[in-house]
Protein backbone atom coordinates (compact mmCIF):
# COMPACT_ATOMS: atom_id res chain seq x y z
CA UNK A 1 0.00 0.00 0.00
CA UNK A 2 1.11 3.73 -0.78
CA UNK A 3 1.87 6.17 2.03
CA UNK A 4 -0.90 8.59 0.16
CA UNK A 5 -3.29 5.72 -0.15
CA UNK A 6 -2.70 4.72 3.80
CA UNK A 7 -3.15 8.36 4.70
CA UNK A 8 -6.34 8.23 2.87
CA UNK A 9 -7.64 5.68 4.44
CA UNK A 10 -6.19 7.89 7.97
CA UNK A 11 -8.21 10.75 6.59
CA UNK A 12 -11.55 8.36 6.41
CA UNK A 13 -11.21 7.11 9.96
CA UNK A 14 -10.77 3.82 8.98
CA UNK A 15 -9.92 1.65 12.21
CA UNK A 16 -7.92 -1.10 10.45
CA UNK A 17 -5.88 2.00 9.43
CA UNK A 18 -5.13 3.44 12.90
CA UNK A 19 -4.37 0.06 14.35
CA UNK A 20 -1.52 -1.08 11.97
CA UNK A 21 -0.69 2.86 12.55
CA UNK A 22 -0.33 2.26 16.04
CA UNK A 23 1.34 -1.09 16.11
CA UNK A 24 4.33 0.58 13.92
CA UNK A 25 5.02 3.93 15.41
CA UNK A 26 3.86 3.45 19.20
CA UNK A 27 7.21 1.76 20.29
CA UNK A 28 9.07 4.30 18.24
CA UNK A 29 7.05 7.18 19.86
CA UNK A 30 7.58 5.50 23.22
CA UNK A 31 11.73 5.80 22.70
CA UNK A 32 11.36 9.30 22.12
CA UNK A 33 9.30 10.45 24.63
CA UNK A 34 11.57 8.77 27.03
CA UNK A 35 13.93 11.45 26.37
CA UNK A 36 11.86 13.93 27.57
CA UNK A 37 8.90 12.18 29.93
CA UNK A 38 8.94 10.91 33.22
CA UNK A 39 8.55 7.46 33.02
CA UNK A 40 5.28 7.85 35.30
CA UNK A 41 3.59 10.07 32.44
CA UNK A 42 4.92 8.09 29.40
CA UNK A 43 1.62 6.90 29.11
CA UNK A 44 -0.21 10.35 29.59
CA UNK A 45 2.23 11.63 26.89
CA UNK A 46 2.06 8.76 24.27
CA UNK A 47 -1.91 9.37 24.57
CA UNK A 48 -1.55 12.94 23.81
CA UNK A 49 0.96 11.90 20.51
CA UNK A 50 -1.94 9.74 18.71
CA UNK A 51 -4.99 11.86 20.17
CA UNK A 52 -3.18 14.76 18.34
CA UNK A 53 -2.52 12.44 15.54
CA UNK A 54 -6.03 11.38 14.72
CA UNK A 55 -7.41 15.00 15.28
CA UNK A 56 -4.51 16.50 12.86
CA UNK A 57 -4.51 13.48 10.21
CA UNK A 58 -6.90 15.51 8.48
CA UNK A 59 -4.82 18.49 7.93
CA UNK A 60 -1.85 16.51 7.03
CA UNK A 61 -1.13 17.86 3.56
CA UNK A 62 1.88 15.47 2.57
CA UNK A 63 3.90 18.31 2.24
CA UNK A 64 6.91 15.75 4.70
CA UNK A 65 6.76 12.25 5.00
CA UNK A 66 3.89 10.97 7.59
CA UNK A 67 6.19 9.60 10.00
CA UNK A 68 8.12 12.84 9.66
CA UNK A 69 5.15 14.35 10.55
CA UNK A 70 3.93 12.05 13.51
CA UNK A 71 7.77 12.25 14.79
CA UNK A 72 7.73 16.10 15.01
CA UNK A 73 4.60 15.66 17.08
CA UNK A 74 5.87 12.91 19.63
CA UNK A 75 9.04 15.59 20.21
CA UNK A 76 6.74 18.80 20.66
CA UNK A 77 5.12 16.78 22.81
CA UNK A 78 8.24 15.36 24.49
CA UNK A 79 9.03 18.94 24.55
CA UNK A 80 6.23 20.19 26.04
CA UNK A 81 6.48 17.86 28.95
CA UNK A 82 10.14 18.63 29.48
CA UNK A 83 9.57 22.40 29.70
CA UNK A 84 6.70 21.70 32.61
CA UNK A 85 9.27 19.79 34.53
CA UNK A 86 11.74 22.91 33.84
CA UNK A 87 9.27 25.12 34.88
CA UNK A 88 8.49 23.29 38.22
CA UNK A 89 12.45 22.78 39.25
CA UNK A 90 12.17 26.93 38.79
CA UNK A 91 9.20 27.24 40.98
CA UNK A 92 11.18 24.88 43.68
CA UNK A 93 14.45 26.48 44.03
CA UNK A 94 11.92 29.94 43.82
CA UNK A 95 10.59 28.38 47.05
CA UNK A 96 14.04 27.34 48.07
CA UNK A 97 15.46 30.76 48.18
CA UNK A 98 12.42 32.25 49.78
CA UNK A 99 12.27 29.61 52.85
CA UNK A 100 15.86 28.80 53.22
CA UNK A 101 14.05 24.94 54.22
CA UNK A 102 15.29 22.84 51.16
CA UNK A 103 15.56 19.67 53.26
CA UNK A 104 12.05 18.72 51.82
CA UNK A 105 12.27 20.26 48.43
CA UNK A 106 12.83 17.73 45.74
CA UNK A 107 12.52 18.73 41.81
CA UNK A 108 10.15 16.78 39.62
CA UNK A 109 13.11 15.61 38.02
CA UNK A 110 14.79 13.72 40.93
CA UNK A 111 11.59 11.97 41.63
CA UNK A 112 11.68 10.12 37.90
CA UNK A 113 10.18 6.54 39.06
CA UNK A 114 12.54 5.30 36.16
CA UNK A 115 15.12 5.31 39.16
CA UNK A 116 12.99 3.71 41.60
CA UNK A 117 11.35 0.72 40.31
CA UNK A 118 14.65 -0.50 38.31
CA UNK A 119 15.81 -3.02 40.19
CA UNK A 120 18.47 -4.78 37.34
CA UNK A 121 21.77 -3.09 38.31
CA UNK A 122 22.82 -3.40 34.59
CA UNK A 123 20.05 -1.81 33.51
CA UNK A 124 20.50 1.05 36.00
CA UNK A 125 24.44 1.11 34.82
CA UNK A 126 22.58 1.64 31.11
CA UNK A 127 20.19 4.05 32.39
CA UNK A 128 23.34 6.46 34.30
CA UNK A 129 25.01 6.36 31.33
CA UNK A 130 22.59 6.93 28.63
CA UNK A 131 21.58 10.08 31.53
CA UNK A 132 24.75 11.29 30.93
CA UNK A 133 23.77 12.50 27.56
CA UNK A 134 21.73 15.24 27.22
CA UNK A 135 18.21 14.95 25.53
CA UNK A 136 19.10 16.07 21.91
CA UNK A 137 21.81 13.68 22.12
CA UNK A 138 19.77 11.06 23.31
CA UNK A 139 17.13 11.63 20.17
CA UNK A 140 20.05 11.93 17.57
CA UNK A 141 21.26 8.29 18.93
CA UNK A 142 17.29 7.00 18.70
CA UNK A 143 16.21 8.63 15.16
CA UNK A 144 19.51 7.29 13.32
CA UNK A 145 20.99 4.13 15.15
CA UNK A 146 17.52 2.74 16.47
CA UNK A 147 14.96 3.69 13.76
CA UNK A 148 17.53 4.06 10.66
CA UNK A 149 15.96 7.56 9.88
CA UNK A 150 18.16 9.82 7.48
CA UNK A 151 19.93 12.65 8.09
CA UNK A 152 17.12 14.80 5.92
CA UNK A 153 14.52 13.40 7.99
CA UNK A 154 16.17 13.71 11.20
CA UNK A 155 16.54 17.68 10.31
CA UNK A 156 13.40 17.65 9.33
CA UNK A 157 11.71 16.38 12.32
CA UNK A 158 13.96 17.97 15.03
CA UNK A 159 14.31 21.32 13.21
CA UNK A 160 18.07 21.91 13.00
CA UNK A 161 20.51 22.24 9.90
CA UNK A 162 21.61 19.20 8.34
CA UNK A 163 25.26 19.60 9.04
CA UNK A 164 24.55 20.29 12.99
CA UNK A 165 22.78 16.93 12.84
CA UNK A 166 25.64 15.25 11.59
CA UNK A 167 28.10 16.74 13.59
CA UNK A 168 26.14 16.57 16.68
CA UNK A 169 25.31 12.80 16.06
CA UNK A 170 29.12 12.46 16.08
CA UNK A 171 30.02 14.45 18.98
CA UNK A 172 27.05 12.20 20.85
CA UNK A 173 28.20 8.72 19.43
CA UNK A 174 31.69 9.37 20.73
CA UNK A 175 30.53 10.61 24.18
CA UNK A 176 28.22 7.41 24.62
CA UNK A 177 31.42 5.22 23.41
CA UNK A 178 33.53 6.94 25.87
CA UNK A 179 30.79 6.37 28.58
CA UNK A 180 30.77 3.25 27.54
CA UNK A 181 35.01 2.62 28.05
CA UNK A 182 34.50 4.48 31.62
CA UNK A 183 31.79 2.25 32.86
CA UNK A 184 34.47 -1.25 31.81
CA UNK A 185 31.57 -2.25 29.94
CA UNK A 186 34.98 -3.66 28.32
CA UNK B 1 40.71 2.66 22.66
CA UNK B 2 43.66 3.59 20.03
CA UNK B 3 43.43 6.53 17.59
CA UNK B 4 42.83 3.70 14.59
CA UNK B 5 40.27 2.40 16.32
CA UNK B 6 38.45 5.43 17.16
CA UNK B 7 38.55 6.17 13.27
CA UNK B 8 37.61 2.65 12.43
CA UNK B 9 34.51 3.30 14.32
CA UNK B 10 33.62 6.60 12.69
CA UNK B 11 34.40 4.83 9.46
CA UNK B 12 31.74 2.59 10.48
CA UNK B 13 29.56 4.57 11.48
CA UNK B 14 29.63 6.63 8.57
CA UNK B 15 29.24 3.29 6.58
CA UNK B 16 32.11 3.16 5.29
CA UNK B 17 33.16 0.08 6.74
CA UNK B 18 30.57 -2.79 7.62
CA UNK B 19 30.82 -4.72 10.99
CA UNK B 20 32.95 -7.66 9.47
CA UNK B 21 35.46 -5.10 8.53
CA UNK B 22 36.49 -3.89 12.17
CA UNK B 23 38.82 -5.55 14.76
CA UNK B 24 37.89 -7.42 17.63
CA UNK B 25 37.19 -4.77 20.04
CA UNK B 26 35.77 -2.27 18.23
CA UNK B 27 33.35 -5.23 17.17
CA UNK B 28 32.70 -5.76 21.09
CA UNK B 29 32.49 -1.45 21.49
CA UNK B 30 29.59 -1.60 18.50
CA UNK B 31 28.31 -4.75 20.38
CA UNK B 32 27.93 -3.48 23.58
CA UNK B 33 27.11 0.28 21.87
CA UNK B 34 23.77 -1.53 20.23
CA UNK B 35 22.47 -3.53 23.05
CA UNK B 36 22.76 -0.25 25.78
CA UNK B 37 20.95 1.95 22.72
CA UNK B 38 18.48 -1.17 22.53
CA UNK B 39 17.78 -1.26 26.15
CA UNK B 40 17.49 1.86 26.87
CA UNK B 41 14.71 2.99 24.54
CA UNK B 42 12.77 -0.63 24.31
CA UNK B 43 9.42 0.30 25.48
CA UNK B 44 6.85 -1.29 28.09
CA UNK B 45 4.47 -3.45 26.40
CA UNK B 46 1.80 -2.70 29.43
CA UNK B 47 2.23 1.09 28.40
CA UNK B 48 1.65 0.16 24.69
CA UNK B 49 -1.53 -2.09 25.36
CA UNK B 50 -3.12 0.20 27.67
CA UNK B 51 -3.00 3.18 25.51
CA UNK B 52 -4.41 1.12 22.75
CA UNK B 53 -7.16 -0.30 24.77
CA UNK B 54 -8.01 3.31 25.63
CA UNK B 55 -7.93 4.56 21.97
CA UNK B 56 -10.03 1.97 21.13
CA UNK B 57 -7.58 0.64 18.46
CA UNK B 58 -8.21 -3.11 19.27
Amino acid sequence: MTEEKFVEDLKKNDPDAFKKLYEEYAPKIYGVLKNYVNHDEIEDALQEVFIRIIKGINGFKGRSKLSTWIYRIAVNVGKNYSRKYQRSKETSVDFEDETDQNHNIQAISDTNVKNEVLEELDYQMILNIMEKLDDEERLLIKLRDIDGLSYNEISDIMEIPLGTVKSKLHYARKKLRQLIEEAKFI
Amino acid sequence: MNEKEEELLNEFFEGKIKEDELNENCKKIIDIYKNIIKTYFSCENSVINNVKSKLNFR
